[in-house]
């Protein structure tokens, strides 16, 4: 069962909102339950620190008449549960801040400015969001979570390609398929996360399942991407003998 | 004579440490070293006047050889005889006084490795420059030195009784004191002028701000006039029950108004709330230059910024490098856009910028290469530069993604 969570500081629109979300679990029969609805963002934190483990979605308005606003509470809700999905309510001017999106990796937005369409897109994102926790569970352990500042990032173990510790001691850059970002990490932990992560070399950790070609002559690994990552000598040969394996 | 051959053996030392290139031994050096001394030993019984400025010319040469700059090579090679003149003086009073055999060789050595050391440290620690930037400058030191240099050999010659030598030591250790104290005052006022520079530009950035805000504050003003136009012809309407005509009326003005209040661009309100000016300055000046540009802003920040814990300098060119490369990418496209925010959170504050991409990138650690650039070489400064200075920072993070047709850059900086 997944719970779902709603914050609108407008009683009139909780209500609705309500109504609209209950109308559509009902029709589409979605394996779903509103646990909670409040007007009062800090309400809605006590109840989530109880259940943590606990697959939620949580529909929030984004300008709530408290000192926090929805998006300082979808932080909070994501540092405090893991399975979590944001959807967030806004009015038409807030909208400009698609950038919201990628800060807290909200799961969509939902305009106000419409209410005929709300039926719909209710059911199109509750739909689509039972069919992502499905998929999660399904392959769970293939993600890691990292802390960057105070907003976690959960990241499937496939793209990334490696770690590289920076010239600066205590940072760590993580290297993916569209990107990279840097972390307050050490290196030695980052073997644990997953056992496709192997130490190739002292400043970096690469994915076993991302290395392209191994030139043992020159000791380089080539990436999938075309970058390349020194390794050491006795690194060298245990992916020589390993690689044939991936 | 075996003692000459040491002095220019240091004094190719300290050239090299001076001039940073210590680490780095080349065959072009060995030659010269090898060379020099040979031609010192065979000269050993002419002029020693002759010998000294043979000397000279040599080490002149091999600065020369580095830097490519005549009075830069001047003002290095004879700074650096000058001191070693300096530790000569002491190492003789040294013999002269405590009459020691071998006494000359071993103060001088010992003191001369002392002075090695700590210049290379110095050099290697520091980003200090050892010549001045105006040409001008060099041109009268590299005089100056001379002078000097020519007074000490013309005027002692080699062997001197203790007076002369000690007389001679107090004046050279006063002028290096003096060279010193001019050099750092010089220093401080390169760097006085920069400051003022840089306050020049706030200020002018300051001001165009007060501008926009005034012009926003008439705009606002019309607003609040035409605003209460429309609220009376309405009365008007109501007061008839001219419902037809009000339908109109709706239609005809107040929606493209309402339109217009929607798409118009308000960067300003959330600009107001950045209280550290470095970075309000930079963020508006950009800004409003991409606005100017046709290029789609937004800016979002939606409590106070009051205090940042990183070096402002090193945040306002990591701002500036991130936006000026999100304003090239969106120029000359006609829906370029770009999307900016700064989130304040507890422990931690986040600069975040996003842009339109146009064209396919190549992979990100292509981006990353030293001088790469998608607009041709030697363009601007590039994601390399960012990286520098985003690495001298501990507090200060960045992140890069390429999402679709998106490229969004993120720093965040942990609160201290």
């Amino acid at each position: 069962m997944i719970s779902v969570y709603i914050c609108e500081d407008d009683p009139k629109q909780l209500d609705h909102l309500q109504q609209i979300i209950d109308a559509v679990i009902v029709d589409q029969q979605l394996n779903m339950e509103i646990v909670f609805a409040s007007q009062d963002p800090y309400e809605l934190i006590a109840r989530t620190q109880t259940n943590t483990g606990e697959m939620g979605i949580y529909v929030l308005d984004i300008a709530l008449h408290s000192d926090m606003n929805g998006i300082q509470l979808a932080e909070k809700i994501k540092g405090s549960s893991d399975k979590s999905k944001i959807i967030f309510i806004t009015t038409h001017t807030e909208l400009a801040l698609t950038v919201f999106e990628y800060q807290v990796e909200a799961f969509d937005f939902i305009l106000k400015g419409f209410p005929d369409d709300l039926y719909g897109r209710f059911s199109r994102v509750l739909q689509m969001a039972q069919c992502r926790f499905k998929l999660e569970n399904q392959n769970y352990e293939s993600r890691v979570r990292i802390k960057i500042g105070e907003t976690v990032r959960s990241i499937d173990v496939k793209n990334i390609l490696y770690f590289e510790s920076s010239s600066n001691p205590h940072k760590i850059i993580v290297h993916l398929d569209d990107g990279d970002f840097e972390y307050y990490g050490l290196l030695k932990d980052i073997s644990g996360l997953d056992h496709c992560f192997y130490r190739c070399y002292r400043s970096y950790v690469v994915n076993l399942r991302r290395i392209r070609s191994l030139d043992k002559h020159s000791r380089l690994l080539t990436m999938d991407n075309g970058d390349q990552v020194w390794c050491s000598l006795q690194a060298s040969q245990y992916l020589s003998r390993k690689l044939s394996n991936y | 004579m075996n003692i000459v051959i040491i002095q220019e053996f240091f004094f190719f030392l300290l050239i090299k440490a001076l001039l940073r290139d210590l680490t780095k031994i080349r065959i072009f050096d060995l030659a010269f070293l090898l060379i020099t001394a040979g031609s010192t030993y065979g000269l050993s019984t002419s002029n020693v006047y002759c010998i000294s400025l043979l000397v000279l010319i040599a080490f002149i040469f091999f600065s020369w050889w580095q830097i490519r700059n005549i009075e830069c090579a001047m003002s290095v090679t004879l700074a650096i005889f000058i001191w070693s003149a300096v530790v000569d003086h002491i190492s003789t009073l040294f013999v002269q006084i405590t009459k020691l055999p071998n006494g000359y060789f071993t103060v001088f050595v010992v003191l001369q490795t002392i002075s090695l050391i700590l210049l290379s440290v110095i050099s290697v620690r520091t980003d200090l420059e050892v010549v001045f930037e105006n040409n001008n400058l060099n041109i009268i030191a590299a005089v100056l030195l001379l002078i000097i240099y020519l007074y000490i050999i013309f005027n002692e010659g080699w062997k001197n009784n203790f007076r002369m030598i000690f007389g001679n030591l107090i004046i050279l250790l006063a002028m290096v004191a003096l060279i010193l104290v001019l050099c750092s005052a010089y220093l401080k006022s390169v760097k006085v002028q920069y400051e003022i520079q840089q306050k020049d530009i706030q200020i002018r950035n300051d001001e165009r701000y007060m501008n926009e805000i005034e012009a926003h504050y008439n705009e606002l003003r019309r607003f609040r006039h035409e605003y209460q136009n429309v609220m009376i012809s309405i009365r008007e309407y109501l007061k008839t029950d001219d419902l037809k005509g009000l339908q109109k009326y709706y239609k005809q003005n107040i929606e493209p108004v309402a339109d217009k209040v929607f798409k118009e661009q308000y960067i300003l309100e959330d600009l107001s709330r950045i209280k550290v000016k470095f970075i309000k300055s930079i963020l508006f000046s950009k800004l409003n230059y991409a606005l100017t540009l046709g290029i789609k802003v937004h800016f979002d920040l939606k409590d106070l910024f009051n205090e940042i814990s990183v070096n402002e300098l090193d945040l306002a060119m990591v701002l500036g490098i991130i936006l000026d490369n999100a304003i090239e990418a969106s120029t000359d496209h006609n829906n370029g856009e770009i999307v900016s925010a700064i989130f304040i959170e507890k422990n931690s504050t986040t600069f975040l910028v996003q842009n339109t991409v146009f064209e396919q990138l190549p992979p990100l650690w292509k981006l990353k290469e030293l001088n790469y650039s998608t607009k041709g070489e030697n363009r601007g400064i590039g994601l390399n530069n960012l990286s520098i200075i985003v690495n001298r920072n501990e507090n200060m993070i960045l992140e890069t993604r390429v999402r679709d047709s998106t490229f969004l850059q993120r720093v965040t900086v942990k609160r201290t």
